[in-house]
């Protein structure tokens, strides 16, 4: 090691080891507050449960002496509230009881009656969907009480229904169960640890020291750059990986003192091996992650700057946190070639017990080479003046093209985080309302945010591109939607089928569409995403984007972007990112976002459509026929000549500082 | 003011300097615009001028921080462009956010920038020892930056400045925000620095610096020297009595 370069890296250190900060994200959280909380949130949930357990919940019921009353008389944990028969349902969405339920007999006119229960719960409420569990329990054992009091009248022994008695016995090893148990969390909790210890040192490294002057008197000593970029380089990697063997090794200990328990209640065994491989892909993650956000920091013209810009990286860094914790999704050449996602599988992998080698070593060559490029262009950066020396005083988010586009991204990656935190949040306390709200309520207030922010208020109408647009592409944008459907999904189940196999989506989808019923499901799945997504992603991120000076394809591709990641779905990602690509390239051509939102309502309202009536019908979803094709091409082909006859908005990147 | 040193060797010399830098617009900046001067050992030349004129732009071009757009100068006879490592090694460069770390102690700082230039061993722990002494921090040696006082600081960045004893200083409005005591004692040293037979170049806008140190003055406005000489020069030029008409005169004029 070169003197300069052990210099060099003691007065990072030195540095490092007083900074408060660096203390609590690279040791506290990982090592004492993650454990404690993951430990105490697991205790206050078997807490709950078991409150709950011996919680007494109510049932409605229209006639106390009716066949069935026994049945929650029996049952010391129900309460029976009479209600009146036709206002069972009302009971139940009136909170006035936990669940209800009716008896009708069926078969009529046959020699045969058979009964049928009716069981009315809101799935919304824990306390209805634990009320419906233990009454349809009670239910279930009535009902084989029934057919052995059957059977013994008619003298067949009871026991000759047990024909076959099944039996499982689970081969994997105590470790292998709790390595899969753990990877539930462990990956998830890694990766966000490694982003925030790498967030925090590269931003105090280079940002910070640009703000406090102290990077010019670094580079002003005798000592080549690339020894300083070196240094620091070194310095954040080490720093982030060894955060996240902390984290780790915070994990290991709250499991083997059962802090944190599987969850069932048992304890999780981790084994050493899987351990120890953990930790060491630990390292090149850390080491990759800490890079970027190095990049990022020097990129950056301050703290804030470094900050701010550092957030589209955790968005991305979910998607293969999330990837992980899908036992369905497995290992393959694709996944192995992603950087992050392909080590955050093999952590999967190495849990469960079956890593592959090959897999391995991709992955280590691919995440060496990004390592590679990423300390290269960090090195070249460091080296350019203007981005050492800040000397460009331009205010963050000011009125300037590159200021405008800051804002935005910065308007974007929040608004992205609070709409999957508080829609998740609206949507389990109100189901559909709660859709309905997020969409029609938080998105226009994010356009609003984001029309502030990159000050744009006053030109709104030009920003978004809402202008009339000609008939030609009204129809362009129809054929558009129409020619996409067929490849779009096609190639969405081939990407799905090929590297990371899941249910299967549009039968899910054909089911929660029956839950909604057609008129509202046309209203909230094609009509409401086709106006308040369009202003949001075609409307504002991509009139901000060309204005900032993006060139178009750029802008495009940018809106979509963000517009695949809000959909917060791994299965997703492509579908959307691809449809989004043709909704920009409609509103970019078709010069107005009603355009858009013409296309956006076509695509989503053919599919609901379309789904609803193959599931009605009970056909299977395969239209992969000729004719199917050669009416998708001829849609794709019509729409884009229709299309490309409209001249796109001249000016649209024009400067507006 | 006269400095019982008798101008020395030519240590810095500047010649058609400029530096351009790409606007928002598309339009080219000129931070600094055919700039040529020279400076030697013994001397304290001040570069005067209004914010925005060129002045740390200047100074960063010397220091080898900023790589000129045309132009060509030396330090201690060495390139600024093809020979910045040597550059580097020959000068001492203080601003006024003084650039110390703040969670280091001034002892650390003096040290790591002594290693930095070369010096190891016991030459190095005598070179800190003395400069620590010299400034009077050395009862302070073990305190962390983040809790001196802003003149402490100051004589901190001083020290650490000179530890490897360089030929050239350059002073970039290095009393900028501190309170008169701890300005004048900044001066101080510059004075005695000088009378060591360092060269130093020294940027300001205040006038009773100037009056105080500079040898010769060069007064830089837009991004070019508008007058440069001694206090007397200048005032003889303007036909001026007092330094600061003279320095209103010359950036008022049409250049």
């Amino acid at each position: 090691m070169k003197p300069s370069l052990r210099i060099l890296l003691e007065k990072e250190w030195r540095e490092l080891r007083r900074d408060r900060r660096v203390l609590i994200v690279s040791l506290i959280l990982p090592v004492l507050l993650y454990p404690g909380l993951m430990g105490a949130s697991q205790r206050l949930q078997s807490r709950h449960a078991g409150q709950m357990q011996e919680r007494e919940l109510r049932v409605a019921i229209a006639d106390s002496t009716g066949p069935y009353a026994g049945v929650v008389e029996h049952d010391s944990t129900l309460v029976p509230v009479v209600v009146a028969a036709d206002s069972l349902e009302a009971a139940v969405r009136e909170r006035r009881a936990d669940v209800a339920f009716a008896r009708k007999v069926a078969g009529a006119g046959g020699t045969v009656s058979l009964d049928s229960i009716r069981v009315w719960a809101a799935s919304a409420r824990e306390d209805s969907r634990e009320a419906s569990r233990r009454l349809l329990e009670d239910f279930e054992e009535l009902r084989a009480e029934m057919l052995r009091e059957d059977l013994d009248r008619a003298g067949v022994p009871s026991q000759s229904l047990d024909v076959v008695v099944l039996r499982a016995h689970s081969i994997a090893t105590a470790a292998e169960e709790g390595g899969a148990e753990a990877a539930k969390i462990a990956i998830y909790l890694l990766l966000m640890i490694l982003y925030m210890a790498g967030s925090v040192l590269a931003t105090d490294m280079v940002a910070g020291e640009k703000e406090r002057g102290t990077l010019e008197t670094l580079f002003l000593a005798p000592v080549d750059r690339s020894e300083i970029a070196k240094a620091k380089v070194i310095v954040v990697a080490v720093g982030t990986a060894a955060t996240g063997l902390l984290c780790l090794a915070g994990l290991v200990a709250s499991y083997h003192w059962g802090w944190v328990r599987a969850d069932d209640g048992s304890a999780i065994r981790l084994g050493l091996l899987p351990f120890g491989g953990l930790a060491l892909l630990a390292v090149p993650a850390g080491a990759l992650i800490g890079s970027v956000l190095l990049g990022i920091s020097t990129w950056a013209r301050s703290l804030k700057e470094a900050q701010t810009s550092m957030l589209p990286v955790m968005l991305v860094l979910l998607v293969p946190a999330l990837m992980s914790m899908q036992q369905s999704i497995e290992m393959s050449t694709f996944i192995a070639v992603i950087p992050v996602a392909n080590l955050a599988f093999l952590m999967r992998d190495l849990l469960a017990g079956h890593l592959s080698v090959v897999y391995l070593l991709l992955s280590l060559v691919a995440t060496t080479i990004y390592l590679a490029l990423v300390l290269r262009k960090v090195t070249a950066m460091l080296g350019r003046e203007e981005l050492v020396l800040g000397f460009d005083h331009e205010a963050l988010l000011a009125r300037t093209p590159s200021g405008q586009r800051r804002a935005l991204h910065l308007s974007l990656a929040s608004s992205l985080l609070i709409y999957f935190y508080l829609g998740q949040w609206l949507q389990s306390r109100w189901e559909v309302g709660g859709l309905a709200v997020s969409l029609w309520g938080l998105l226009p207030l994010f356009v609003f945010g984001g029309l502030m922010l990159t000050h744009s208020v006053r030109d709104w109408r030009e920003v978004l591109g809402i202008r009339l647009p000609r008939p030609g592409a009204g129809l362009g944008a129809i054929l558009l939607a129409w020619g996409a459907i067929l490849p779009l999904v096609v190639g969405w189940q081939w990407v799905q089928d090929r590297f990371m196999p899941a249910p299967n989506l549009p039968s899910a989808f054909a089911e929660s569409l029956g839950e909604l019923g057609l008129p509202l499901a046309v209203f909230l799945l094609a009509f409401s995403p086709a106006v308040v997504e369009e202003l949001l992603f075609r409307g504002l991120a991509l009139g901000v984007l060309r204005r900032s000076g993006l060139p178009a394809g750029a802008a495009i591709f940018g809106s979509a972007f963000y517009f695949a990641l809000m959909h917060m779905s791994v299965h997703r990602f492509v579908l959307t990112f691809l449809l989004g690509s043709l909704l920009g390239f409609a509103a970019y051509r078709g010069r107005s976002i009603l355009v858009s939102m013409l296309l956006h309502f076509t695509y989503n309202a053919s599919l609901v459509l379309g789904l609803d009536y193959f599931s009605r019908h009970e056909m299977p979803i395969d239209p992969r026929g000729f004719l199917g094709w050669t009416l998708s091409g001829g849609g794709l082909v019509a729409g884009f000549l229709l299309l490309r006859r409209e001249a796109p908005l001249r000016g649209a990147a024009r400067d507006v500082s | 003011m006269e400095h019982s040193v008798e101008r020395g060797s030519l240590r810095v010399q500047v010649d058609a300097l400029a530096k351009t830098y790409p606007g928002h617009d598309g339009e080219a900046v000129h931070a600094v615009r055919d700039l040529s001067f020279e400076c030697h050992a013994g001397e304290i030349f001040g570069l005067l001028g209004l914010n925005g004129a060129g002045k740390t732009t200047t100074l960063r071009m010397l220091a080898t921080s900023l790589t000129p757009t045309a132009g060509t100068a030396t330090v201690a006879g060495h390139d600024i462009v093809r020979e910045s490592r040597e550059v580097r090694q020959s000068i001492g460069f203080l601003s006024a956010s003084t650039g110390l770390y703040h969670r280091l102690t001034a002892a650390e700082i003096v040290r790591t920038f002594g290693q930095l230039h070369g010096l190891e061993g016991d030459l190095l722990e005598e070179r800190v020892r003395r400069t620590l002494e010299t400034f009077g921090i050395d009862r302070y040696a073990d305190m962390r930056c983040e809790k001196l006082s802003t003149g402490m600081k100051q004589k901190v960045g001083i020290a650490r400045c000179v530890v490897h004893d360089p030929p050239v200083l350059i002073l970039d409005e290095p009393t900028s925000g501190l309170d008169v005591l701890a300005a004048d004692t900044t001066l101080d040293f510059v004075e005695t620095l000088c009378a060591q037979g360092r060269c130093v170049i020294f940027s300001t806008h205040i006038m009773s610096e100037v009056e105080r140190l500079c040898d010769r003055i060069a007064i830089l406005h837009a991004g070019r020297i508008r007058a440069v000489g001694t206090a007397d020069e200048l005032r003889e030029e303007f036909s001026e009595q007092y330094l600061e008409k003279v320095f209103l005169r010359a950036v008022s004029e049409e250049g």
